[in-house]
Protein backbone atom coordinates (compact mmCIF):
# COMPACT_ATOMS: atom_id res chain seq x y z
CA UNK A 1 0.00 0.00 0.00
CA UNK A 2 2.60 2.49 -1.01
CA UNK A 3 0.28 4.54 -3.17
CA UNK A 4 -0.52 7.97 -1.81
CA UNK A 5 -4.16 8.35 -1.03
CA UNK A 6 -6.05 11.38 -2.34
CA UNK A 7 -5.91 14.39 -0.04
CA UNK A 8 -9.59 14.28 0.88
CA UNK A 9 -9.35 10.68 1.99
CA UNK A 10 -6.26 11.44 4.04
CA UNK A 11 -7.99 14.31 5.85
CA UNK A 12 -10.99 12.08 6.55
CA UNK A 13 -8.69 9.38 7.93
CA UNK A 14 -7.01 11.83 10.29
CA UNK A 15 -10.37 13.23 11.40
CA UNK A 16 -11.75 9.79 12.21
CA UNK A 17 -8.59 8.70 14.03
CA UNK A 18 -8.42 11.96 16.00
CA UNK A 19 -12.07 11.55 16.99
CA UNK A 20 -11.48 8.03 18.23
CA UNK A 21 -8.31 9.12 20.02
CA UNK A 22 -10.37 11.77 21.83
CA UNK A 23 -12.87 9.12 22.95
CA UNK A 24 -10.01 6.91 24.12
CA UNK A 25 -8.32 9.64 26.08
CA UNK A 26 -11.46 11.27 27.46
CA UNK A 27 -11.37 9.47 30.84
CA UNK A 28 -7.71 10.34 31.29
CA UNK A 29 -8.18 13.98 30.29
CA UNK A 30 -11.12 14.11 32.68
CA UNK A 31 -8.96 12.64 35.43
CA UNK A 32 -6.16 15.15 34.90
CA UNK A 33 -8.48 18.16 34.57
CA UNK A 34 -10.55 17.24 37.63
CA UNK A 35 -7.54 16.52 39.81
CA UNK A 36 -6.39 20.15 39.58
CA UNK A 37 -9.78 21.67 40.40
CA UNK A 38 -10.36 23.58 43.62
CA UNK A 39 -13.67 23.27 45.43
CA UNK A 40 -15.10 26.38 43.74
CA UNK A 41 -14.05 25.11 40.32
CA UNK A 42 -15.72 21.77 41.02
CA UNK A 43 -19.00 23.46 41.88
CA UNK A 44 -18.87 25.87 38.96
CA UNK A 45 -20.44 24.27 35.86
CA UNK A 46 -18.65 26.84 33.67
CA UNK A 47 -15.28 25.29 34.48
CA UNK A 48 -15.02 22.16 32.43
CA UNK A 49 -11.46 21.50 31.33
CA UNK A 50 -9.16 24.24 32.57
CA UNK A 51 -9.31 25.00 36.30
CA UNK A 52 -9.17 28.73 37.05
CA UNK A 53 -6.40 28.29 39.57
CA UNK A 54 -4.72 24.92 39.42
CA UNK A 55 -5.00 23.52 42.93
CA UNK A 56 -2.08 21.35 43.98
CA UNK A 57 -3.57 20.80 47.43
CA UNK A 58 -5.50 17.82 46.03
CA UNK A 59 -2.24 16.09 45.28
CA UNK A 60 -0.65 16.76 48.66
CA UNK A 61 -3.76 15.32 50.33
CA UNK A 62 -3.92 12.30 48.03
CA UNK A 63 -0.17 11.76 48.60
CA UNK A 64 -0.77 11.55 52.35
CA UNK A 65 -3.92 9.43 52.04
CA UNK A 66 -2.25 6.91 49.72
CA UNK A 67 0.89 6.97 51.88
CA UNK A 68 2.51 7.27 48.49
CA UNK A 69 6.23 6.50 48.95
CA UNK A 70 5.61 3.39 51.06
CA UNK A 71 2.74 2.10 48.96
CA UNK A 72 4.71 2.68 45.76
CA UNK A 73 7.59 0.60 47.11
CA UNK A 74 5.19 -2.17 48.14
CA UNK A 75 3.51 -2.07 44.71
CA UNK A 76 6.84 -2.22 42.90
CA UNK A 77 7.84 -5.29 44.91
CA UNK A 78 4.42 -6.90 44.39
CA UNK A 79 4.76 -6.38 40.63
CA UNK A 80 8.48 -6.98 40.07
CA UNK A 81 9.06 -10.16 42.05
CA UNK A 82 6.26 -12.30 40.58
CA UNK A 83 6.99 -10.86 37.12
CA UNK A 84 10.63 -11.86 37.40
CA UNK A 85 9.77 -15.35 38.65
CA UNK A 86 7.13 -15.81 35.97
CA UNK A 87 9.39 -14.66 33.12
CA UNK A 88 12.26 -16.99 34.04
CA UNK A 89 10.06 -20.03 34.59
CA UNK A 90 7.99 -19.49 31.45
CA UNK A 91 11.20 -19.20 29.40
CA UNK A 92 12.29 -22.57 30.72
CA UNK A 93 8.93 -24.24 30.11
CA UNK A 94 8.46 -22.69 26.66
CA UNK A 95 11.90 -23.89 25.57
CA UNK A 96 11.14 -27.34 26.94
CA UNK A 97 7.94 -27.59 24.92
CA UNK A 98 9.66 -26.36 21.76
CA UNK A 99 12.89 -28.33 21.93
CA UNK A 100 12.72 -31.36 24.18
CA UNK A 101 9.53 -33.35 23.52
CA UNK A 102 8.74 -36.07 26.04
CA UNK A 103 5.96 -38.65 25.97
CA UNK A 104 2.74 -36.72 26.51
CA UNK A 105 4.26 -33.31 25.88
CA UNK A 106 1.73 -32.57 23.13
CA UNK A 107 -1.14 -33.25 25.50
CA UNK A 108 0.57 -31.15 28.15
CA UNK A 109 0.91 -28.31 25.66
CA UNK A 110 -2.81 -28.38 24.85
CA UNK A 111 -3.69 -28.49 28.56
CA UNK A 112 -1.36 -25.54 29.11
CA UNK A 113 -3.33 -23.53 26.54
CA UNK A 114 -6.67 -24.63 28.03
CA UNK A 115 -5.58 -23.16 31.38
CA UNK A 116 -5.82 -19.75 29.71
CA UNK A 117 -9.62 -19.95 29.47
CA UNK A 118 -10.05 -21.21 33.04
CA UNK A 119 -11.64 -18.40 34.99
CA UNK A 120 -9.33 -17.45 37.86
CA UNK A 121 -12.29 -17.21 40.21
CA UNK A 122 -12.86 -20.99 39.99
CA UNK A 123 -9.33 -21.50 41.27
CA UNK A 124 -9.41 -18.57 43.68
CA UNK A 125 -11.24 -20.28 46.54
CA UNK A 126 -9.33 -23.59 46.67
CA UNK A 127 -5.99 -21.81 46.20
CA UNK A 128 -6.94 -19.52 49.06
CA UNK A 129 -7.61 -22.58 51.24
CA UNK A 130 -4.32 -24.25 50.23
CA UNK A 131 -2.30 -21.10 50.90
CA UNK A 132 -4.09 -20.70 54.21
CA UNK A 133 -3.00 -24.20 55.22
CA UNK A 134 0.56 -23.50 54.08
CA UNK A 135 0.61 -20.13 55.84
CA UNK A 136 1.43 -18.28 52.63
CA UNK A 137 -1.36 -15.70 52.89
CA UNK A 138 -0.78 -12.08 53.77
CA UNK A 139 2.41 -11.62 51.76
CA UNK A 140 4.14 -11.83 48.43
CA UNK A 141 4.57 -15.62 48.72
CA UNK A 142 0.91 -15.97 47.66
CA UNK A 143 1.68 -14.47 44.25
CA UNK A 144 5.34 -15.50 43.82
CA UNK A 145 4.73 -19.22 44.42
CA UNK A 146 2.16 -19.61 41.59
CA UNK A 147 4.47 -17.57 39.34
CA UNK A 148 7.39 -19.91 40.13
CA UNK A 149 5.20 -22.88 39.18
CA UNK A 150 4.17 -21.25 35.86
CA UNK A 151 0.59 -20.70 37.06
CA UNK A 152 0.73 -16.92 37.42
CA UNK A 153 -1.26 -14.26 35.59
CA UNK A 154 -1.24 -14.92 31.86
CA UNK A 155 1.41 -17.65 32.22
CA UNK A 156 -0.03 -19.63 29.29
CA UNK A 157 0.45 -16.66 26.97
CA UNK A 158 4.06 -16.19 28.03
CA UNK A 159 4.89 -19.90 27.67
CA UNK A 160 3.43 -19.67 24.17
CA UNK A 161 5.58 -16.59 23.48
CA UNK A 162 8.79 -18.33 24.54
CA UNK A 163 7.71 -21.47 22.65
CA UNK A 164 7.43 -19.44 19.44
CA UNK A 165 10.81 -17.79 20.01
CA UNK A 166 12.57 -21.04 20.85
CA UNK A 167 11.15 -22.68 17.73
CA UNK A 168 12.59 -19.94 15.53
CA UNK A 169 16.16 -20.57 16.72
CA UNK A 170 17.96 -22.72 14.13
CA UNK A 171 18.23 -26.27 15.46
CA UNK A 172 21.74 -26.64 14.08
CA UNK A 173 23.03 -24.03 16.54
CA UNK A 174 21.94 -26.06 19.54
CA UNK A 175 22.87 -29.40 18.04
CA UNK A 176 26.42 -28.37 17.24
CA UNK A 177 26.80 -27.19 20.83
CA UNK A 178 25.42 -30.52 22.07
CA UNK A 179 27.88 -32.39 19.85
CA UNK A 180 30.68 -30.28 21.29
CA UNK A 181 29.73 -31.67 24.67
CA UNK A 182 27.64 -28.89 26.19
CA UNK A 183 24.75 -30.05 28.39
CA UNK A 184 21.15 -28.95 27.84
CA UNK A 185 21.45 -26.44 30.68
CA UNK A 186 24.52 -24.85 29.14
CA UNK A 187 22.89 -24.70 25.70
CA UNK A 188 19.87 -23.01 27.26
CA UNK A 189 21.91 -20.42 29.15
CA UNK A 190 24.51 -19.72 26.47
CA UNK A 191 22.49 -19.98 23.25
CA UNK A 192 18.73 -19.98 23.82
CA UNK A 193 18.48 -17.27 26.46
CA UNK A 194 20.54 -14.62 24.61
CA UNK A 195 18.58 -15.25 21.41
CA UNK A 196 15.27 -14.89 23.25
CA UNK A 197 16.17 -11.52 24.79
CA UNK A 198 13.21 -9.66 23.22
CA UNK A 199 10.81 -12.32 24.53
CA UNK A 200 12.23 -11.85 28.02
CA UNK A 201 11.63 -8.12 27.89
CA UNK A 202 8.10 -8.47 26.52
CA UNK A 203 7.10 -11.17 29.02
CA UNK A 204 8.58 -9.20 31.89
CA UNK A 205 6.89 -5.93 30.94
CA UNK A 206 3.45 -7.47 30.48
CA UNK A 207 3.76 -9.60 33.62
CA UNK A 208 4.74 -6.56 35.61
CA UNK A 209 1.87 -4.46 34.36
CA UNK A 210 -0.66 -7.25 34.90
CA UNK A 211 0.59 -7.98 38.41
CA UNK A 212 0.51 -4.27 39.14
CA UNK A 213 -3.10 -3.92 38.03
CA UNK A 214 -4.47 -7.17 39.43
CA UNK A 215 -6.68 -6.68 42.49
CA UNK A 216 -9.28 -9.46 42.71
CA UNK A 217 -6.78 -12.13 43.71
CA UNK A 218 -4.22 -10.01 45.53
CA UNK A 219 -6.93 -8.25 47.52
CA UNK A 220 -8.02 -11.63 48.86
CA UNK A 221 -4.56 -13.19 49.29
CA UNK A 222 -2.74 -10.17 50.74
CA UNK A 223 -5.41 -9.35 53.31
CA UNK A 224 -3.99 -6.69 55.60
CA UNK A 225 -0.45 -7.98 55.23
CA UNK A 226 0.49 -6.18 52.04
CA UNK A 227 -0.99 -3.52 49.80
CA UNK A 228 -0.63 -1.96 46.37
CA UNK A 229 -1.64 1.38 44.86
CA UNK A 230 -4.73 -0.03 43.09
CA UNK A 231 -5.83 -1.70 46.33
CA UNK A 232 -5.36 1.60 48.18
CA UNK A 233 -7.54 3.33 45.57
CA UNK A 234 -10.30 0.94 46.62
CA UNK A 235 -9.82 1.95 50.25
CA UNK A 236 -9.35 5.65 49.44
CA UNK A 237 -12.52 6.96 51.12
CA UNK A 238 -11.86 5.11 54.36
CA UNK A 239 -8.21 6.17 54.40
CA UNK A 240 -9.14 9.79 53.67
CA UNK A 241 -11.55 9.92 56.57
CA UNK A 242 -8.88 8.54 58.85
CA UNK A 243 -6.37 11.22 57.85
CA UNK A 244 -8.80 14.14 57.64
CA UNK A 245 -11.57 13.38 60.11
CA UNK A 246 -14.63 15.45 60.76
CA UNK A 247 -14.76 17.74 57.74
CA UNK A 248 -18.25 19.18 57.46
CA UNK A 249 -20.03 18.92 54.11
CA UNK A 250 -18.64 21.50 51.71
CA UNK A 251 -15.53 22.20 53.75
CA UNK A 252 -12.09 21.74 52.22
CA UNK A 253 -11.39 18.69 54.36
CA UNK A 254 -14.31 16.76 52.91
CA UNK A 255 -13.48 14.17 50.30
CA UNK A 256 -14.44 15.23 46.78
CA UNK A 257 -13.95 14.18 43.17
CA UNK A 258 -10.86 16.32 42.78
CA UNK A 259 -9.00 14.54 45.58
CA UNK A 260 -10.15 11.15 44.33
CA UNK A 261 -8.97 11.91 40.80
CA UNK A 262 -5.65 13.24 42.13
CA UNK A 263 -5.20 9.94 43.99
CA UNK A 264 -6.10 7.97 40.88
CA UNK A 265 -3.64 10.01 38.82
CA UNK A 266 -0.87 9.43 41.37
CA UNK A 267 -1.59 5.70 41.37
CA UNK A 268 -1.62 5.51 37.56
CA UNK A 269 1.34 7.84 36.91
CA UNK A 270 4.08 5.18 37.35
CA UNK A 271 2.45 3.00 34.68
CA UNK A 272 2.01 5.98 32.35
CA UNK A 273 5.70 6.79 32.81
CA UNK A 274 6.69 3.18 32.12
CA UNK A 275 4.57 3.14 28.98
CA UNK A 276 6.02 6.43 27.80
CA UNK A 277 9.53 4.99 27.98
CA UNK A 278 8.86 1.42 26.85
CA UNK A 279 5.90 1.85 24.48
CA UNK A 280 7.83 0.48 21.51
CA UNK A 281 8.21 -2.86 23.27
CA UNK A 282 4.59 -3.03 24.31
CA UNK A 283 3.30 -2.20 20.85
CA UNK A 284 5.64 -4.54 18.99
CA UNK A 285 5.00 -7.44 21.33
CA UNK A 286 2.15 -9.00 19.40
CA UNK A 287 4.02 -8.73 16.12
CA UNK A 288 6.85 -10.67 17.69
CA UNK A 289 4.67 -13.23 19.44
CA UNK A 290 3.84 -14.97 16.19
CA UNK A 291 0.11 -15.49 16.84
CA UNK A 292 -0.52 -14.53 13.25
CA UNK A 293 1.59 -17.38 11.92
CA UNK A 294 4.90 -17.15 10.15
CA UNK B 1 19.58 -43.64 19.34
CA UNK B 2 17.21 -44.82 22.03
CA UNK B 3 19.54 -43.53 24.71
CA UNK B 4 19.59 -40.15 22.99
CA UNK B 5 15.78 -40.12 22.88
CA UNK B 6 15.57 -41.03 26.53
CA UNK B 7 17.96 -38.22 27.40
CA UNK B 8 15.89 -35.79 25.36
CA UNK B 9 12.68 -36.87 27.06
CA UNK B 10 14.25 -36.57 30.49
CA UNK B 11 15.59 -33.11 29.63
CA UNK B 12 12.10 -32.13 28.46
CA UNK B 13 10.61 -33.32 31.72
CA UNK B 14 13.22 -31.34 33.63
CA UNK B 15 12.44 -28.15 31.67
CA UNK B 16 8.71 -28.64 32.14
CA UNK B 17 8.88 -29.70 35.76
CA UNK B 18 7.77 -26.31 37.17
CA UNK B 19 4.74 -26.24 34.91
CA UNK B 20 3.83 -29.90 35.51
CA UNK B 21 4.09 -29.49 39.28
CA UNK B 22 2.17 -26.21 39.20
CA UNK B 23 -0.49 -27.61 36.90
CA UNK B 24 -1.20 -30.52 39.25
CA UNK B 25 -0.85 -28.65 42.55
CA UNK B 26 -2.30 -25.25 41.70
CA UNK B 27 -4.72 -25.99 38.87
CA UNK B 28 -5.98 -29.60 38.71
CA UNK B 29 -6.15 -30.17 42.44
CA UNK B 30 -7.87 -26.82 43.14
CA UNK B 31 -10.29 -27.44 40.26
CA UNK B 32 -11.36 -30.77 41.73
CA UNK B 33 -11.56 -29.27 45.19
CA UNK B 34 -13.60 -26.30 44.03
CA UNK B 35 -16.02 -28.64 42.27
CA UNK B 36 -16.39 -30.69 45.45
CA UNK B 37 -16.87 -27.50 47.45
CA UNK B 38 -19.62 -26.44 45.05
CA UNK B 39 -21.51 -29.59 46.09
CA UNK B 40 -21.17 -28.86 49.79
CA UNK B 41 -22.03 -26.47 52.53
CA UNK B 42 -18.76 -25.03 53.79
CA UNK B 43 -18.27 -23.60 57.25
CA UNK B 44 -15.00 -22.18 58.49
CA UNK B 45 -14.75 -22.66 62.22
CA UNK B 46 -12.02 -21.64 64.61
CA UNK B 47 -11.92 -24.96 66.40
CA UNK B 48 -12.19 -27.55 63.64
CA UNK B 49 -10.95 -25.64 60.60
CA UNK B 50 -12.99 -26.12 57.46
CA UNK B 51 -16.12 -28.22 57.89
CA UNK B 52 -17.96 -29.39 54.78
CA UNK B 53 -21.34 -31.04 54.58
CA UNK B 54 -22.40 -32.74 51.37
CA UNK B 55 -25.54 -31.14 49.98
CA UNK B 56 -25.57 -32.49 46.43
CA UNK B 57 -26.76 -30.03 43.83
CA UNK B 58 -28.51 -27.77 46.35
CA UNK B 59 -26.11 -24.87 45.74
CA UNK B 60 -26.77 -24.96 42.00
CA UNK B 61 -30.51 -25.29 42.54
CA UNK B 62 -30.41 -22.29 44.86
CA UNK B 63 -28.41 -20.26 42.35
CA UNK B 64 -30.67 -20.90 39.39
CA UNK B 65 -34.08 -21.23 41.08
CA UNK B 66 -34.08 -19.10 44.21
CA UNK B 67 -31.27 -16.53 43.91
CA UNK B 68 -32.74 -13.94 41.57
CA UNK B 69 -29.62 -11.84 41.93
CA UNK B 70 -27.42 -14.48 40.29
CA UNK B 71 -29.78 -15.21 37.39
CA UNK B 72 -30.11 -11.48 36.71
CA UNK B 73 -26.35 -10.97 36.83
CA UNK B 74 -25.74 -13.98 34.58
CA UNK B 75 -28.28 -12.83 32.01
CA UNK B 76 -27.06 -9.26 31.95
CA UNK B 77 -23.41 -10.28 31.68
CA UNK B 78 -24.36 -12.58 28.79
CA UNK B 79 -26.25 -9.73 27.12
CA UNK B 80 -23.25 -7.46 27.59
CA UNK B 81 -20.87 -10.01 26.09
CA UNK B 82 -23.14 -10.58 23.11
CA UNK B 83 -23.08 -6.83 22.42
CA UNK B 84 -19.48 -6.11 23.34
CA UNK B 85 -17.70 -8.97 21.57
CA UNK B 86 -18.91 -8.15 18.02
CA UNK B 87 -18.47 -4.43 18.69
CA UNK B 88 -14.89 -4.90 19.88
CA UNK B 89 -13.91 -7.31 17.11
CA UNK B 90 -15.36 -5.13 14.34
CA UNK B 91 -14.01 -1.92 15.86
CA UNK B 92 -10.52 -3.42 16.26
CA UNK B 93 -10.67 -4.63 12.67
CA UNK B 94 -11.60 -1.16 11.37
CA UNK B 95 -8.90 0.57 13.41
CA UNK B 96 -6.31 -1.95 12.22
CA UNK B 97 -7.34 -1.33 8.60
CA UNK B 98 -6.98 2.42 9.11
CA UNK B 99 -3.55 1.98 10.68
CA UNK B 100 -2.28 -0.56 8.17
CA UNK B 101 -1.05 1.93 5.59
CA UNK B 102 1.87 4.09 6.59
CA UNK B 103 1.28 7.81 7.19
CA UNK B 104 2.72 10.42 9.54
CA UNK B 105 1.59 10.08 13.18
CA UNK B 106 0.55 6.47 12.62
CA UNK B 107 2.82 5.32 15.45
CA UNK B 108 1.29 7.86 17.80
CA UNK B 109 -2.25 6.61 17.17
CA UNK B 110 -1.13 3.02 17.61
CA UNK B 111 0.48 3.93 20.92
CA UNK B 112 -2.66 5.71 22.10
CA UNK B 113 -4.98 2.84 21.26
CA UNK B 114 -2.79 0.41 23.18
CA UNK B 115 -2.43 2.63 26.26
CA UNK B 116 -5.49 1.23 28.10
CA UNK B 117 -4.01 -2.28 28.09
CA UNK B 118 -1.18 -1.00 30.25
CA UNK B 119 -3.17 1.02 32.79
CA UNK B 120 -6.46 -0.88 33.03
CA UNK B 121 -7.28 -2.16 36.50
CA UNK B 122 -10.49 -2.82 38.38
CA UNK B 123 -10.18 0.18 40.72
CA UNK B 124 -9.31 2.53 37.84
CA UNK B 125 -12.38 1.49 35.87
CA UNK B 126 -14.58 1.65 38.97
CA UNK B 127 -13.39 5.16 39.88
CA UNK B 128 -13.77 6.51 36.36
CA UNK B 129 -17.24 4.94 35.98
CA UNK B 130 -18.39 6.40 39.26
CA UNK B 131 -17.31 9.86 38.06
CA UNK B 132 -19.26 9.38 34.84
CA UNK B 133 -16.07 9.38 32.77
CA UNK B 134 -16.77 5.98 31.20
CA UNK B 135 -18.54 7.59 28.27
CA UNK B 136 -18.25 10.87 26.42
CA UNK B 137 -20.79 13.48 27.60
CA UNK B 138 -21.90 14.12 24.01
CA UNK B 139 -23.86 10.86 24.05
CA UNK B 140 -26.00 11.95 26.98
CA UNK B 141 -26.25 15.50 25.62
CA UNK B 142 -27.75 14.52 22.29
CA UNK B 143 -30.23 12.23 23.99
CA UNK B 144 -29.13 9.00 22.37
CA UNK B 145 -29.93 7.03 25.52
CA UNK B 146 -33.40 8.54 25.91
CA UNK B 147 -34.07 7.86 22.23
CA UNK B 148 -33.11 4.21 22.63
CA UNK B 149 -35.29 3.76 25.68
CA UNK B 150 -38.28 5.32 23.96
CA UNK B 151 -38.07 3.60 20.62
CA UNK B 152 -36.63 0.17 21.18
CA UNK B 153 -38.05 -2.93 22.82
CA UNK B 154 -36.49 -3.59 26.22
CA UNK B 155 -34.38 -6.56 25.24
CA UNK B 156 -32.59 -4.41 22.64
CA UNK B 157 -32.63 -1.08 24.44
CA UNK B 158 -31.00 -2.37 27.62
CA UNK B 159 -27.84 -3.80 26.07
CA UNK B 160 -27.58 -0.91 23.59
CA UNK B 161 -27.88 1.76 26.22
CA UNK B 162 -25.31 -0.15 28.28
CA UNK B 163 -23.07 -0.07 25.20
CA UNK B 164 -23.37 3.70 24.88
CA UNK B 165 -23.08 4.40 28.59
CA UNK B 166 -19.89 2.34 28.82
CA UNK B 167 -18.61 3.09 25.33
CA UNK B 168 -15.10 4.14 26.27
CA UNK B 169 -14.48 1.28 28.64
CA UNK B 170 -15.64 -1.21 26.02
CA UNK B 171 -13.29 0.32 23.47
CA UNK B 172 -10.55 0.15 26.09
CA UNK B 173 -10.80 -3.63 25.90
CA UNK B 174 -9.73 -3.67 22.25
CA UNK B 175 -6.02 -2.73 22.49
CA UNK B 176 -4.59 -6.21 22.06
CA UNK B 177 -7.10 -7.12 19.36
CA UNK B 178 -6.16 -4.09 17.23
CA UNK B 179 -2.52 -5.13 17.30
CA UNK B 180 -3.35 -8.73 16.43
CA UNK B 181 -5.23 -7.62 13.30
CA UNK B 182 -2.50 -5.11 12.48
CA UNK B 183 0.21 -7.78 12.68
CA UNK B 184 -1.76 -9.92 10.22
CA UNK B 185 -2.34 -7.03 7.82
CA UNK B 186 1.34 -6.19 7.77
CA UNK B 187 2.23 -9.74 6.81
CA UNK B 188 -0.21 -9.63 3.91
CA UNK B 189 1.82 -9.87 0.70
CA UNK B 190 1.30 -6.65 -1.34
CA UNK B 191 2.05 -8.65 -4.50
CA UNK B 192 -1.26 -10.43 -4.01
CA UNK B 193 -3.19 -7.17 -4.07
CA UNK B 194 -1.22 -5.97 -7.08
CA UNK B 195 -1.88 -9.13 -9.00
CA UNK B 196 -5.58 -8.92 -8.23
CA UNK B 197 -5.79 -5.31 -9.31
CA UNK B 198 -3.98 -6.10 -12.58
CA UNK B 199 -6.62 -8.77 -13.13
CA UNK B 200 -9.21 -6.02 -12.75
CA UNK B 201 -10.37 -6.39 -9.14
CA UNK B 202 -11.35 -3.06 -7.58
CA UNK B 203 -10.59 -2.04 -3.99
CA UNK B 204 -13.94 -3.33 -2.74
CA UNK B 205 -13.45 -6.75 -4.29
CA UNK B 206 -9.86 -6.94 -3.07
CA UNK B 207 -11.07 -6.19 0.47
CA UNK B 208 -13.63 -8.99 0.45
CA UNK B 209 -11.53 -11.57 -1.36
CA UNK B 210 -8.05 -10.92 0.01
CA UNK B 211 -8.00 -8.80 3.17
CA UNK B 212 -11.01 -10.25 4.97
CA UNK B 213 -10.08 -13.92 4.46
CA UNK B 214 -6.65 -13.09 5.94
CA UNK B 215 -8.27 -11.58 9.00
CA UNK B 216 -10.94 -14.23 9.53
CA UNK B 217 -8.91 -16.75 11.56
CA UNK B 218 -7.77 -13.88 13.76
CA UNK B 219 -11.36 -12.80 14.30
CA UNK B 220 -11.82 -16.10 16.11
CA UNK B 221 -8.65 -15.54 18.16
CA UNK B 222 -9.79 -12.04 19.04
CA UNK B 223 -13.36 -13.05 19.86
CA UNK B 224 -12.08 -15.75 22.21
CA UNK B 225 -9.60 -13.35 23.78
CA UNK B 226 -12.32 -10.74 24.29
CA UNK B 227 -14.68 -13.22 25.96
CA UNK B 228 -11.98 -14.51 28.29
CA UNK B 229 -10.76 -11.01 29.11
CA UNK B 230 -14.21 -9.62 29.84
CA UNK B 231 -15.50 -12.58 31.80
CA UNK B 232 -12.43 -12.69 34.03
CA UNK B 233 -12.21 -8.93 34.58
CA UNK B 234 -12.65 -8.10 38.24
CA UNK B 235 -15.51 -5.68 37.52
CA UNK B 236 -17.63 -8.36 35.83
CA UNK B 237 -20.98 -8.51 37.65
CA UNK B 238 -20.78 -12.25 38.31
CA UNK B 239 -17.27 -11.99 39.68
CA UNK B 240 -18.42 -9.24 42.03
CA UNK B 241 -21.25 -11.54 43.14
CA UNK B 242 -18.85 -14.45 43.68
CA UNK B 243 -16.54 -12.30 45.77
CA UNK B 244 -19.39 -10.93 47.85
CA UNK B 245 -20.68 -14.46 48.51
CA UNK B 246 -17.24 -15.71 49.48
CA UNK B 247 -17.33 -14.15 52.91
CA UNK B 248 -21.08 -14.06 53.30
CA UNK B 249 -21.83 -16.09 56.43
CA UNK B 250 -25.15 -17.36 55.08
CA UNK B 251 -23.77 -18.69 51.76
CA UNK B 252 -19.99 -18.99 51.90
CA UNK B 253 -17.33 -20.85 49.92
CA UNK B 254 -19.57 -23.69 48.77
CA UNK B 255 -22.12 -21.39 47.18
CA UNK B 256 -19.44 -19.09 45.73
CA UNK B 257 -17.79 -22.13 44.12
CA UNK B 258 -21.12 -23.18 42.60
CA UNK B 259 -21.51 -19.68 41.12
CA UNK B 260 -17.96 -19.77 39.73
CA UNK B 261 -18.58 -23.16 38.09
CA UNK B 262 -21.90 -22.02 36.65
CA UNK B 263 -20.22 -18.98 35.11
CA UNK B 264 -17.42 -21.16 33.78
CA UNK B 265 -19.95 -23.47 32.13
CA UNK B 266 -21.76 -20.56 30.49
CA UNK B 267 -18.49 -18.96 29.32
CA UNK B 268 -17.32 -22.26 27.86
CA UNK B 269 -20.60 -22.59 25.95
CA UNK B 270 -20.12 -19.08 24.62
CA UNK B 271 -16.54 -19.85 23.56
CA UNK B 272 -17.80 -22.98 21.82
CA UNK B 273 -20.48 -20.96 20.04
CA UNK B 274 -17.80 -18.53 18.84
CA UNK B 275 -15.59 -21.33 17.54
CA UNK B 276 -18.57 -22.78 15.68
CA UNK B 277 -19.64 -19.43 14.19
CA UNK B 278 -16.14 -18.45 13.06
CA UNK B 279 -14.91 -21.95 12.19
CA UNK B 280 -12.67 -22.15 9.17
CA UNK B 281 -14.55 -23.03 6.00
CA UNK B 282 -13.99 -26.61 4.93
CA UNK B 283 -11.64 -27.02 2.00
CA UNK B 284 -13.64 -27.65 -1.11
CA UNK B 285 -12.50 -30.86 -2.71
CA UNK B 286 -12.67 -31.22 -6.47
CA UNK B 287 -15.44 -33.61 -7.42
Amino acid sequence: MKRLRPLGLRIALYAVLAGIAYVYLYPLLFMVATSFKSLTDLLDPMVQWLPRQPDVANFTRAWVVLNFPTTLTLTLLAALLPALAQTLVCALVGTGFARYPFPGSRLAFVLMLVVFILPPQVLLIPRFLVFKDLNLLGGLASTVVPALLAQGIGASLFILLFFQFARMIPKSLEESALVDGAGAAKVFLRITVPLMAPAFLIAFLFSMVWYWNETAQSGLFFGDGWTTLPLQIDRFTAAFEKHYPGGATGSVDKINEAVRMAGLLLATAPLLALYAVMQRWFVQSIDKAGITGE
Amino acid sequence: MTLKHLRRALTGLAFNLPWLAGFVLLTVFPLVRSFLLSLAEVKITNTEGIVTKDVGLANYAWAFVTDTEFVTALLSSLQHLLVAVPVIVIFACLIALMLSSSFPLRGLFRTLFFLPVVIMSGPLIRELSSQGASTIPQIEKYGILAFLRDWMPGFLADPLSWLFSQLILILWFSGVQILVFLAALQKLDPAMNEAASIDGANAWERFWKITLPTLKPLMLVNALYTIVQMSTFSENEIILLITSNLFNVATGFGYASALAWSQFAVTTLLLGLCVWLLRPARERRPE
